[in-house]
């Protein structure tokens, strides 16, 4: 029974899987079977540089597996070899097997510009998803033997590669054992997603503000690692996600340093006020119109009350019904294919802008407030980030409108002490390195 | 970190805790005790917050990393709780007393129809969530509110004394001191009461008395500007009628061209936001204490039940001048917080030192 | 199936939904009124006649109503103005509070202390007296603001419309003189214009609450400068020359000699010739303006110390040279026994364009 052991399993792994390719081969003289998954390997260049890389005089098996620099693996891990997109090397008679490494089919992307975060005069070379070629990139991008890279293997079979990389003399080394503890215990479910990811490493799903904060660049994971943070690299995803996060990264970018140090903690400044404005303006609305209006000078707050004559809705339900929009149309736009694009963001603009305020529907003022929300909340960093402003203002419209300015202010409060009682590992979120 | 830059978040929380009641409440309750000459109570009221801060930084000073609970509970059940209960019952009634005097300025100053039970779970919620999120996120989130609201703070103060007629300074000596004799002063102590909470500390950030008292320093002037502007503003009798003195001296500021009318609203909820410091830190010390005496609590309940009591007591006061009545019926147990429990951490602290000198 | 450790926080979830119905004090700014004057008069049996001038938008402009109430209380005026007007009436703009003159000569501290307990009216709403009748007078300028769109905000405005002569005062400085034993203010004394939106009449003099008397837009002139109110120029004409005073600076100080208070006041003028009728030199022209001042203020203090007004904070001065209680009888026995010593000084800045005619 062991005597034909690997190539029968083989053979009745391909029953089922009809890309497993299994075909008989003279290898200088001696017949070997060669296997492989066809979509994962390409097959003629391989065939042509194992070729090339014998020489021309007959050697066995075990020769063979030496000049070739094959790998001995049992019949039970054959299969999984394959899956990796590794080349197997049979004995004619099927008992024995070797692997190595064979030319991969062009299946990578190759390394482009990022997606989402676009950046002025820095390098932005951004991640694949290959998880070789990103810890190339970063390798790269970071000359230095501190970088360590450990890849975490998982449990399940769904589970995909992670690699932690991390500087040895900055990241504490109770940070690291912390984490990779977290992700080595055993998952409820396939660790395939940031959101499973979460759930390892901080214990569950519910978690309002990420303990990852994701970027495509390496030069943001640099600067990230020498601050003593850990990168964790997952095969597939094109974004590398740094843990802990802290409130830095809501409005600090690697790029900023690429200007003199004034103008650094001006464009900071922006974002931050971006941060208070995207959070606080629609909730201000509503408190002053309907609350308090006696913050508003006496020309404003009649010009108002004349832009809201025949208004049906109370102010409440106009910045509420207008930010469920925004957020539809926001929500729309990432997913429209580039043809229609252009077309539903005129009819968008033009609904939303004239339409709606000519029909009296809602204020005029609602509109400007709507639109320096949304521009205010895309000047953080981080599209994460901006996602919890953008629904964290929600609950401080309502505040403000049973409480007024002093609603407002109390959800304010809340948030930054509910922000500074995070902790990820023991390490607080609030923070400034 | 430097170690210096490390205390920065412990400086900013006793000025945190300060600005709230100085803001807030200081001015009315020292200019109730005199009728003129205020400078003289607030002295004096420097003088018992300075020598108590002494004994306290002193005794905690001998034993590092200890609090309130850790000094007292050795001494035994009936002698920890003799100490503890007052302490603890002091704090809620601080308070109950800042969080119904906030609930009344909004009521007063802004109108607000909003019912008392309204605004009274809106702050009880508040200093509930704070507290459950524990004395060191407390800290860290005073950092970044003494960021966001010092600054508009003093702007309101600085635009203040565009009104001031400094001549009301004068007459400056008022050599009677009545005020020692009348029973606003005693009542009106509470003001002194904010430097307790350092007692709590030690566990969370290490101290050094001599950054505190350079950290007093600013906060005693500022206890002096601040009641002194109602005064200079609107002089001494017509400072004396108003309920939130410092409250009006910055409403009557006209300044045209800020982008709001009424600024008062917003420096009142700057001030809320050092209210609510103050207050989820004393429900947090609340629960930390009694945890430590009785271990079998857990702390967040504890807390539950207090702001659930604080609630409910704030609506059982009918009004603004049962708090001042209140004020007075609590003389006795302020006394006993302000002055007999920092002795009382001294001489715990004496002891221990000494006990751990010889061993 | 929601695990049982969920429940806490979905019955905190359902409990927060009993605060939906909790918005007690919305009320959208277009259904709120506004009003920005307040005329308080007396109604014939000597009830209180509260009026309003209150812009209403409409949808192209502002439309201006005015409206009346009477009642024994002031409150109870604004609560019947409150019952008859369809929006809600909101005192949070007020910029204007008009007494009648009856009003002011009886005493205006309960008015005073009506509008600073209830906190809605803001503190710096001014003060303002008037002769004419209180609802034309509001809707004479209320057609102004419709016809002319100028909001009448500006007449006060330190940086528009405002003049030198006109004097300002808040609702918290009438507060504060009332209650102070040293110090009164100088109330404007307005009227609806012909040409112009408003005109002023001069100052009416108040001690403590009470108007005791009027004095013209020149008088008025010499108490802002005095109170180091004037940050303009002011055009002042001599008997030979038209001078603009630039700058100027008093200084006060006090003293007492055989029990009566002395005031020795310093002025210092700066100014510069506009217009000159004959070849006098510059020191003649700075004498004449010398002479001119000090005359006209002496003859203010013989008004004002007959009236027991102190509207130029005389009793500031004295304030650290009388005991308390001394102070507290100020305006009744010191202050008519005042003495005052006047010292102007005024120096000519340049002559313009050309140094002679």
């Amino acid at each position: 029974m062991r005597a034909n052991s690997c190539l029968a399993d083989l053979q009745q792994a391909a029953a089922s899987r009809e890309d497993l390719k299994i075909e008989p081969f003279v290898l200088r003289g001696t017949p070997v079977w060669i296997a492989g998954l066809e979509p994962l390997i390409q097959r003629a260049k391989t065939r042509y540089e194992l070729l090339g890389s014998l020489p021309e005089i007959s050697c066995s098996f075990e020769e063979l597996a030496a000049r070739l620099f094959g790998e001995f693996v049992h019949s039970s891990e054959l299969l999984g070899k394959l899956l990796q997109g590794k080349l197997a090397v049979l004995s004619g008679d099927g008992t024995r097997a070797f692997v190595l490494e064979s030319e991969p089919a062009e299946l990578r992307r190759t390394v482009d510009l990022p997606k989402e975060e676009t950046i002025v005069g820095a390098p932005s070379a951004a991640f694949v998803e290959d998880l070789n070629t990103n810890v190339g990139l970063l390798r790269q991008t970071f000359v230095s033997a501190d970088l360590q890279v450990e890849y975490i293997s998982l449990r399940g079979s769904a589970d995909k590669r992670i690699a932690l990389v991390y500087l040895r003399s900055e990241a504490p080394p109770q940070l690291v054992n912390e984490i990779r503890g977290r992700l080595s215990a055993p998952s409820r479910q396939p660790v395939r997603s940031d959101q499973a990811l979460i759930s390892q490493l901080t214990g569950t799903r519910w978690q309002l503000i990420s303990p990852l904060y994701n970027t495509e660049l390496p030069e943001q994971v640099s600067e990230e690692l020498l601050r003593g943070r850990v990168a964790i690299l997952m095969d597939g995803q094109c974004t590398a996600a740094i843990t802990p996060s802290s409130i830095r990264n809501f409005f600090a970018m690697f790029s900023d340093k690429h200007f003199p140090y004034p103008l650094m903690l001006a464009i900071r400044a922006v974002r931050i006020i971006g941060l208070l404005v995207a959070l606080l303006l629609p909730g201000l609305y509503v408190a002053l119109i309907a609350v308090n209006p006696e913050t508003l000078k006496i020309e404003l707050a009649l010009s108002l009350a004349m832009s809201r004559l025949d208004v049906p809705y109370p102010a409440f339900i106009e910045i509420i019904i207008m930010l469920f929009i925004i957020e539809m149309v926001v929500e729309a736009s990432l997913r429209l294919p580039k043809s229609i694009g252009p077309t539903i963001t005129m009819v968008g603009g033009i609904i939303l802008g004239q339409a709606v305020v000519q029909a009296q529907l809602v204020s005029n003022l609602v509109i400007i407030v709507l639109a320096a929300t949304t521009i205010a909340n895309f000047t953080l960093v981080g599209f994460n980030n901006a996602l919890t402003i953008r629904f964290l203002k929600y609950s401080i419209v309502c505040l403000s409108a049973m409480y007024g300015v002093m609603g407002l202010f109390a959800g304010l409060i809340g948030f930054i002490l509910y922000m500074s009682s995070i902790r990820w590992y023991g390490i607080p979120f609030m923070r400034l390195r | 970190m430097q170690r210096n830059a490390s205390r920065l978040p412990t400086y900013l929380f006793i000025v945190g805790t300060h600005t709230g009641l100085i803001f807030f409440l200081y001015a009315h309750a020292t200019l109730r005790t005199t009728a003129y000459a205020h400078w003289q109570p607030a002295i004096v009221y420097i003088c018992i917050e300075a020598l108590c801060l002494f004994l306290l930084l002193a005794g905690l000073a001998r034993v590092p990393g200890k609090d309130f609970a850790d000094l007292f509970i050795p001494l035994g059940k009936v002698v920890s709780l003799l100490l503890l209960a007052p302490l603890v019952a002091y704090f809620l009634l601080v308070s109950l007393m800042v969080m119904r005097s906030f609930a009344e300025l909004v009521r007063i100053m802004f109108v607000a129809n909003t019912p008392m039970w309204a605004l009274l779970a809106l702050l009880v919620l508040l200093f509930m969530f704070g507290a459950f999120m524990g004395g060191d996120s407390i800290l860290r989130a005073n950092v970044v509110f003494s960021a966001l609201f010092l600054p508009v703070l003093l702007f309101a103060l600085s635009s203040c004394f565009k009104n001031a007629d400094f001549h009301y300074l004068y007459p400056l000596w008022n050599s009677s001191f009545d005020f020692l004799r009348k029973q606003e002063f005693y009542s009106s102590m509470f003001v002194v009461s904010p430097f307790l909470v350092i007692g709590m500390l030690p566990p969370l950030s290490p101290l050094r008395p001599r950054g505190v008292f350079l950290t007093m320093l600013p906060i005693w002037a500022l206890c002096l500007i601040a009641l002194h502007i109602p005064i200079l503003v609107f002089g001494t009798p017509a400072a004396r009628l108003l309920v939130f003195p410092f409250l009006a001296t910055m409403d009557s500021v006209s300044l045209l061209w800020l982008v709001f009318d009424r600024v008062t609203l917003f420096y009142a909820v700057s001030i809320m936001a050092f209210v609510s410091v103050h207050a989820s830190f004393l429900l947090w010390s609340i629960g930390r204490i009694v945890h430590k005496r009785f271990p079998k609590c857990p702390e967040k309940p504890v807390i539950a039940a207090a702001a659930v009591a604080l609630f409910v007591w704030g609506l059982m006061i009918p009004g603004w001048d049962w708090l001042q009545n209140m004020l007075f019926w609590e003389t006795w147990l302020r006394i006993l917080a302000v002055f007999a429990i920092p002795a009382a951490v001294l001489w715990r602290g004496l002891i221990l030192s000494r006990r751990r000198a010889a061993s | 199936m929601i695990r049982p450790r969920r429940l806490p926080a979905c019955i905190a979830l359902i409990c927060a939904l009993t605060v939906l119905p909790g918005c007690w004090d919305i009320k959208d700014i277009n259904h709120r009124v506004l009003p920005i004057i307040m005329g308080i008069s007396y109604s014939k049996d000597h009830k209180y006649k509260v009026s309003l001038q209150v812009p209403v938008p409409t949808a192209r402009n502002i439309r201006i109503l005015v409206v009346s109430a009477e009642a024994a209380t002031l409150s109870k005026a604004i609560s019947h103005l409150d019952m008859n007007i369809e929006s809600n009436l909101d005192l949070t703009h007020m910029q204007l509070i008009l007494f009648d003159r009856k009003v002011a000569e009886e005493g205006i501290q309960d008015e005073i202390a009506f509008a600073m307990r209830t906190q809605e009216i803001p503190m710096k709403a001014l003060l303002a007296v008037t002769n004419e009748d209180m609802e034309s007078f509001l809707r004479k300028t209320g057609n102004s603001v419709v016809q002319n769109g100028s909001s009448f905000m500006n007449f006060f405005n330190k940086n528009a419309g405002w003049d030198p002569q006109i004097t300002l005062s808040a609702l918290w400085q009438a507060f504060e003189t009332i209650h102070s034993e040293t110090k009164d203010i100088a109330l404007p004394v307005i009227r609806a214009g012909t040409s112009t939106m408003l005109e002023f009449e001069g100052s009416a003099l108040m001690s403590r609450d009470r108007m005791v008397g009027q004095i013209p837009p020149e008088q008025s002139l010499l108490v802002n400068i005095a109170n180091n109110q004037i940050e303009d120029a002011v055009l002042e004409v001599t008997k030979s020359s038209s001078l603009l005073i630039v700058r100027n600076s008093t200084r006060h100080r006090g003293s007492i000699v055989d029990g009566r208070p002395v005031l020795h006041t310093r002025m210092q003028l700066s100014a510069i010739v506009k217009e000159k009728h004959d070849d006098k030199s510059e020191d003649e022209i700075a004498s004449e303006l010398t002479e001119q001042i000090r005359t006209r203020y002496e003859l203010l203090y013989e008004k004002l110390l007959k009236a027991k007004s102190d509207p130029t904070g005389a009793g500031q001065h004295f304030r650290g040279l009388l005991p308390y209680e001394e102070l507290t009888s100020w305006r009744e026995r010191y202050y008519p026994r005042l003495i005052l010593k006047c010292d102007v000084s005024t120096v000519i800045v340049n002559q313009g364009n050309i140094s002679s005619n």
